[in-house]
């Protein structure tokens, strides 16, 4: 068969890259992926710009049929959403009040760090993305990382010397100590489905209930406390199981990241 | 030359492959371009022509999926090229749509379970579901097969 290699060469080939598998040395491993990732930064940046720029355009074109019904419906939200302006007012005055009492939000609490989301974990097999910035720009390991104010979408697990990967919050691997923000019941909130994360002990005697939201708890310390993780969208009180089964549908698509915040350090 | 033509396509496929996925992924699934063109190219020049593809395309898929030890992917895609050689060899005599399509659901599979089997002796957790295994075999024939008869044309 001519279109198959040497035996030798084959055999030699094999055994390097399960030695490669089984030492897995990040050491001599680090330097070689950020050096593909310094390459390979731009272009993606580029692919990914034209990409998205043919995405909008023909969401805008598939849009435009539908814009006259958005419009009525926009109408009712505006008008519903201008209820809620009035209760929220009261609720702001409230809450600066009790901020003052209490934690001031993130960004003031913590120094933030500002990065782009230059890759993604395309085998499907577990939920990753490589953000911009890494040890030169002091990223240590188990840093948080959220997007807007507070919304959390996972933590630091590997640095290398210009990027860092980021385990999101949806994967199996990730585990949060949670709370319910309205009953203040703690949990541990971990990945299960793309968009679906799970929480876990929670106490069947405790009252749950949908649209409940969930927030980190702060325990452990590697998650500061108050940061957003989703909503419960979920809740189930198996009679012969001693928690309940609560879904909680994260407050972001993490799909869609572009730029994400590092949570640094306490100021 | 060659080679480093070979070298710049299959970084600019893996570069590609890794915008798209957000855009157009089913059920986690989107078409994986270096085991499709390596399926492709142990059926029609064998597996020692295509070694390139198989150890740079595994290499990159490697640094680039996060989550794999590095020589996973090179691993499976050296066994998923020989096998692919072998049964267009010498089980389908000769090259039908049929036979693209067994390779193309075949290799798949073996790549994915292969890649798995590893995790699990490495002891790396990961995500896997049944929708998303099927998703990715049809998503890659879906490739494969129209790519495969381009291919075989411009090589004629």
């Amino acid at each position: 068969m001519n279109g198959v290699p040497k035996t030798k060469s084959f055999l030699l080939a094999l055994v390097i890259i399960i030695g490669l598998i089984f030492l897995n040395l990040p050491s001599v491993l680090s330097p070689i992926k950020n050096f593909f990732y310094s390459v390979s930064s731009p272009i993606q940046g580029t692919f990914d710009q034209f990409v998205k720029q043919t995405k909008n355009s023909w969401e805008f074109l598939k849009s435009l049929r539908e814009i006259s019904k958005e419009n009525i419906e926009l109408e009712e939200k505006i008008k519903e959403l201008m209820a809620q302006k009035v209760e929220l007012k009261e609720i702001e005055k409230e809450n600066e009040l009790l901020r003052s009492y209490l934690d001031l939000p993130v960004y003031q609490r913590y120094q933030i760090d500002l990065t782009n989301v230059i890759g993604r974990d395309f085998q499907g097999l577990e939920k990753y993305i490589l953000i911009d910035k890494g040890r030169l720009a002091d990223i240590e390991k188990n840093m948080p990382i959220i997007v807007f104010e507070n919304i959390l979408i996972g933590k630091v697990i590997e640095v290398f010397d210009d990027f860092s990967k980021v385990l999101l919050i949806n994967s199996p691997n990730s585990k949060i100590p949670a709370l319910i923000q309205k009953s203040r019941t703690e949990g541990l909130v971990q990945g299960i489905k793309t968009n679906i994360l799970f929480m876990d002990l929670v106490s069947r005697d405790i009252k749950v209930e949908e649209d409940w939201i969930v927030v980190t708890s702060g325990i452990g310390g590697v998650f500061p406390r108050g940061l957003l993780i989703g909503k419960i969208s979920q809740v189930e009180s198996p009679e012969n199981e001693m928690f309940q089964k609560i879904l909680v549908e994260p407050a972001i698509d993490m799909d869609k990241l572009e730029r994400v915040f590092v949570i640094k350090k306490q100021k | 030359m060659k080679l480093l033509l070979s070298i710049i396509i299959i970084f600019l496929l893996v570069i590609l492959q890794s915008s798209l996925y957000p855009y157009l992924k089913i059920c986690n699934a989107f078409p994986n371009l270096i085991l499709i063109l390596v399926l492709i190219l142990s059926i029609l020049k064998g597996s020692k022509k295509n070694l390139v593809w198989v150890l740079f395309g595994g290499f990159l898929l490697d640094v680039y999926s996060f989550n794999n030890p590095l020589g996973t992917s090179i691993l499976s895609l050296l066994l998923v090229s020989y096998l692919a050689y072998f049964f267009s060899q010498n089980i389908f005599k000769k090259t039908s749509i049929f036979s693209v399509i067994l390779i193309g659901i075949g290799g798949t599979l073996i790549y994915k379970l292969f890649i798995i089997f590893v995790l699990l002796i490495v002891g790396i957790s990961f995500q896997f579901t049944f929708s998303q295994l099927i998703s990715q075999i049809i998503y890659n024939l879906v490739v494969l097969v129209p790519l495969f008869y381009l291919i075989k044309s411009r090589i004629k």
